[in-house]
Formats: C-alpha cells, structure tokens, sequence
C-alpha cells in the first residue's frame, strides 16, 4: 500500500476520529480525579491538588482601571465598531466584475489586566494563593457602550480611531473583587517563607482555576467534555450516514480505552485515598511531638514564677513591717511602694496560648480525617457503582474503611477538676 | 515503528526515574527538617532557661540589697548598701516596684510558636513525601506504564507511617 493509497479521505477521518477520543480520554482522566476530590479547608489543606472554598482577601488590594473597584484581580478591554466596505471581485456571464461589500465588525483599542498574591480565607484560617498561570471566571465588574459625547470615550482608549470607525466604544471589565466569596482548584505546597501552604499551579497548568462561581457550576465541565469528544471521535471516524463495521472498530477501540482509563482511574483516586490517611499520621505525628513540648515548656514557666514569686516574698517578709513604718522617708522610692498588691501573674498568657495550640492542632486532625472520610467514599460508592463494579473486579480494586470513633469515645466527656 | 516504541518505552522510563528521585528527595527534605529541630530546639531551650535563671537571680539579689538598704544603721552602710541596689536595678529594669514584673513568659510564648512552626515545617515536608509518593505509586501502576515499571523492577514506596503505635494516642496534658 502506497502513501497515496492510505491517504484518503476516509482514512484521514479515522485519524481525526482516533485523535478526539484520545483527547477525550486525556479529558476523562483530568474530570475523574478533580470530580472525586472532596473540597478543603484552609488549615486542612494538604501538599497536593486541592480544593478550596473561601474569600478573597489581601491587605493591598489592586484598584480596578475603569471601575476603581478594590480587588485582587481584574482584566478590562475596550472594543471600538468599525464598518468598512471591501472591494470584491466576481464572475458573471464569464465577465469580471467588482463591487463593494460591507463588513462589520470590531477591534480591542485598549486593554489591560493585573492579579497579585491574595489570601483565601474561610472560618478556620487564612490560606495563600499565588495566581500565576491561573485560569480566572470572574464576575463582570463593568458594561457600557457609549459615543464620543460621553467623557468615558477617550478617557482609557486611544484618540486615534479605527479605519472606518463607527464612533462606539464598548468597555468591559470583570475581576474578582475584595472580600468576594472563591471557588479555587489548584496545587498546594509548602510555603519558603513561613511555615504554612500555600497554592499554586499545578505542572498541567489547565487545571489551576480561580472561580467566583460556586463549585457546583465546575463540577463536570471535563465530564461533558469527555463525552462530547468521544462522540465527535465516532462521527469522523465513521463518516456520517452509512454505518459499517469500521463503527465497531471505533466502539471495541473506545470501551478498551474506557477500560484502561477508568482502571487508571480508580487506581490514582485509590492512591490519593491511601495519601489521604498516611496525611492522618502525619498530623497525629505532629500532636505527638508539639503538645508534650508545649506541656513541657508552659510547665517550667509555671514553676520559675512560682519559685520567684514565693522567693521574693519571702525575703521582704525577713524586712519586718514596723522598721520599715518608722524609717519610710529614709527609704528609696522604690520600696515606699510595698503596699501590699498581689504579683502580676504572667503564666496565665502561655496556658491561653497552649490551649489555643493543642485546639488548632486537634481541628486540624479533625479536617485531616474528614478529608480522608469523603475521599474514601467516594472512591467506595465508585467501586460499587455499575459499570467500575466490573473494572474494580476485573482489576481486583478493593475498598477503603473510613475512620470511625472508637466506643469509648463516643460517650460524654465531663469536665472534671477536682479528682 | 520501533524507533517509536522504544522513544515512547524510554519516556515511560525517564519519568518513573524522575518520580524514584522525587520520593528520594521528599525522605531527605523531611530529614532536613527533622534535623533542623534536633539543632534548634535544645538550644532554644537553653536560651530561655538562661534568661530564667538571670531573672531569678537578679530579682533575689534586688531583694536581698533592699533588704540591707533598709537595715543599714549608719550612713556609710547605706551608702554602701544603696550603691547595690542601683546596680542591681539597672540590671533589671523589670523590677519596678511592688512583686516584680517577670518577662521570662516572653520568651516561653515565643518558645512555643517556634516549636509549633517546625513541628510545621516537618508535617509539611512530610506531606510532600507523601504526593512524591503517590505520583510515584500512581505511575508505576498505571497501565500501560506499569509494564515498563515492572519489567524495569521498579516498586512502590510506603508512604509516611509511625514507627510506634502508641505516638497515634492523644498526648497527656498533665501538671
């Protein structure tokens, strides 16, 4: 078989046809990770791909051009009209002809966006976000056509006009306001500065997404894709009309490739499931090690005080009241004051702050083992559902137990001081 | 035809290589961290039990020379006497009047939001073992990778476990 040969068009539509549902299972693979993932919370958010839920937040927030709306990104555009008449040449009668045809239409004279670093804030803490290389569905801050009367018209466009221009300018700007409820699916990683996560993009950058709509409107939006690609992938590689046994070969090529895909698939959410808990450890790893610490240190600062405090009393009580009464104007100014006031007791700062140690570190568990219960189950009822039941049999993919309170600590705790 | 299949297998190779090194990497970031808290915190330590035992000091010292002060019978011992005190004193503005006005908990408080921030850092070098992992675990499994990643004898890594079972119980806060 010659190249010529090969190179018809039939053939050609089987290779395009081969190309979208590639492309279709790459957009599967991408909905099925992302559509599992249970979203985070700010202080729970672990090294890895994230969702996230919150408010955008920065102590410097930009200023919008046309708007002059604060907020921590923002992208606005001015279009002029144009209507200009082109020079067409046709044949008619075997003879030459020319005329002229009108078209419309409109181009960007002035443009510009900004972003900056911004917090994602939610009701347990504060989470950086860097956007960089980020995709932005943002809300639409301004919408105005107007002329050259209104002020507007030349204020953040050009003098110079557009050939054929129609003298109608549309402005447009949208961003992400401050204090505007966010919708973020990203990658977080530890932070060089401080000790905290942060956000950034993933290496598949498509996949960073900045949102000001709730996640619900995202969910599924590479589902569809799959799905659409798939059935574009038939129509080329079938040709439209006649079916033959051609469109077997394309079905038998695509339940394989959902196969594997979805075998892939539920391998990967199975491995994040598995990081999910080894996460867990890390963070009782982490109370381990803190709170005995702290324990340890609030402790050695109760005693000092306690000792000093005892110390010093006692060496003034060794003074004695009535030689101090009859010398008292013989005395510094300092020691005229020993009238008698209680010490000012400072350890009281550090209980508050291990009380507020030990209950972050326990929220933190606790957002940890939530995560990780969601992620399981959703990996569970996948395993479950028909048709990955058959895949997860075939693969011999086994399920997940979720973290459950042990008996004993279910009852009610009583706060008990005296024992 | 096969100039292909053995560039695809080699990239198939390369990235389960690249994957083994981040999961190398991810062990010895969390060792870096642990390491950094095995030569930071006892020193720490050691600075606020200094401070400490300074304060401690000085406050007695204080005391002890008001005491004299006020004790003293003739000119010359006061002097004498007034002369540690001011000393003292300047060495410890702290000691106003009254109880004194300890500032050892300062450094306890700052103590403590460093030990928290490197217990921090490790969690977080710890979490990142565990994605270098997963990418690792989830390559070498995925089809048609994983018959590369056998064929080659590569293995999946653990991800990160407690050595001991009784570190998962809830620490006791007892004084």
């Amino acid at each position: 078989m010659t190249l010529e040969n090969f190179l018809t068009v039939s053939n050609i539509a089987k290779i395009i046809g081969l190309i979208f549902l590639c492309r279709g299972l790459i957009a599967g693979k991408r909905h099925w990770l992302l559509d599992n993932l249970p979203v985070s919370k700010t202080i729970g958010a672990c090294v890895g791909l994230v969702k996230l839920e919150g408010t955008a937040e920065t102590e410097a927030p930009l200023v919008s051009t046309l708007t002059k709306t604060r907020c921590v990104y923002y992208k606005w555009r001015v279009d002029e009209h144009w209507i200009r008449y082109v020079k067409e040449t046709y044949e008619e009668d075997g003879r030459q002809k020319t005329r002229m045809v009108k078209t419309e239409g409109s181009d960007i004279v002035a443009s510009g966006s900004d972003y900056n670093l911004f917090y994602l804030k939610d009701e347990y803490g504060v989470i950086q976000i860097r956007p960089n290389w980020a995709r932005f569905s943002s809300r639409q801050f301004f919408y105005k056509s107007c002329g050259p009367n209104n002020p507007l018209y030349y204020k953040h466009a050009p003098r110079q006009g557009v050939e054929g221009s129609t003298h109608e300018r549309t402005f447009y700007e949208d961003g992400i306001a401050l204090h505007c409820p966010v919708y973020i699916e990203g990658y977080a990683r530890p932070r060089q500065d401080i000790a905290a996560a942060e956000v950034v993009s993933p290496d598949d950058t498509s996949l960073f997404l900045i949102s000001t709509s709730l996640k619900e409107y995202h969910k599924g939006r590479y589902a569809s894709r799959f799905w659409w690609l798939c059935a574009w992938g038939l129509v080329f590689f079938a040709g439209v009309g006649n079916l033959n046994w051609d469109d077997l070969v394309y079905l038998l090529i695509w339940i394989t490739g959902w196969g594997v895909l979805t075998y892939n698939n539920l391998i990967a959410l199975g491995q994040s499931v598995d990081q999910g808990l080894a996460n867990v450890e890390v963070h009782l790893k982490r109370r381990h090690d803190l709170v005995e610490n702290l324990v340890r240190v609030v402790t050695a600062l109760r005693d000092f005080e306690k000792e000093v405090q005892g110390e010093v009393t006692l060496l003034r009580g060794q003074l004695g009241i009535k030689k101090l009464e009859g010398r008292q104007e013989a005395c510094l100014p300092a020691l005229r004051a020993i009238a008698e006031k209680y010490p000012h007791l400072k350890t009281d700062a550090a209980f508050l702050d291990l009380q507020r140690r030990i209950t972050d570190t326990e929220e933190r568990i606790a957002l940890i083992r939530a995560y990780y219960n969601e992620i399981a189950t959703s990996y569970n009822k996948l395993l479950k559902m028909i048709p990955h039941r058959l895949i997860a049999r075939l693969g011999k993919i086994i399920s997940r137990a979720l973290i459950n309170a042990g008996d004993f600590e279910r009852v009610t705790i009583q706060a008990r001081f005296a024992e | 035809m096969i100039g292909v299949f053995v560039i695809w297998v080699t990239g198939i190779y390369n990235g389960l290589v690249q994957s083994r090194l981040n999961v190398t990497k991810g062990l010895s970031q969390v060792d870096v961290q642990l390491k950094r808290r095995h030569d930071l915190i006892p020193n720490l330590v050691e600075a606020a039990k200094g401070y400490m035992a300074y304060e401690k000091e000085t406050l007695e010292k204080v005391t002890k020379a008001r005491q004299i002060a006020v004790d003293a019978s003739n000119v010359q011992d006061k002097i004498q006497a007034e002369n540690i005190l001011t000393s003292s004193l300047r060495s410890l503005m702290a000691v106003a009047e009254n109880y004194p006005n300890l500032k050892a908990d300062q450094h306890v408080l700052c103590l403590q939001e460093e030990l928290t921030a490197t217990e921090n850092k490790i969690s977080l070098a710890r979490q990142q073992y565990n994605e270098d992992v997963n990418r690792l675990n989830v390559s070498i499994q995925l089809f048609p990778d994983s018959i590369v990643a056998v064929k080659t004898g590569f293995e999946k890594a653990a991800f990160f476990q407690m050595e001991l079972a009784e570190e998962r119980q809830v620490p006791v806060v007892k004084f």
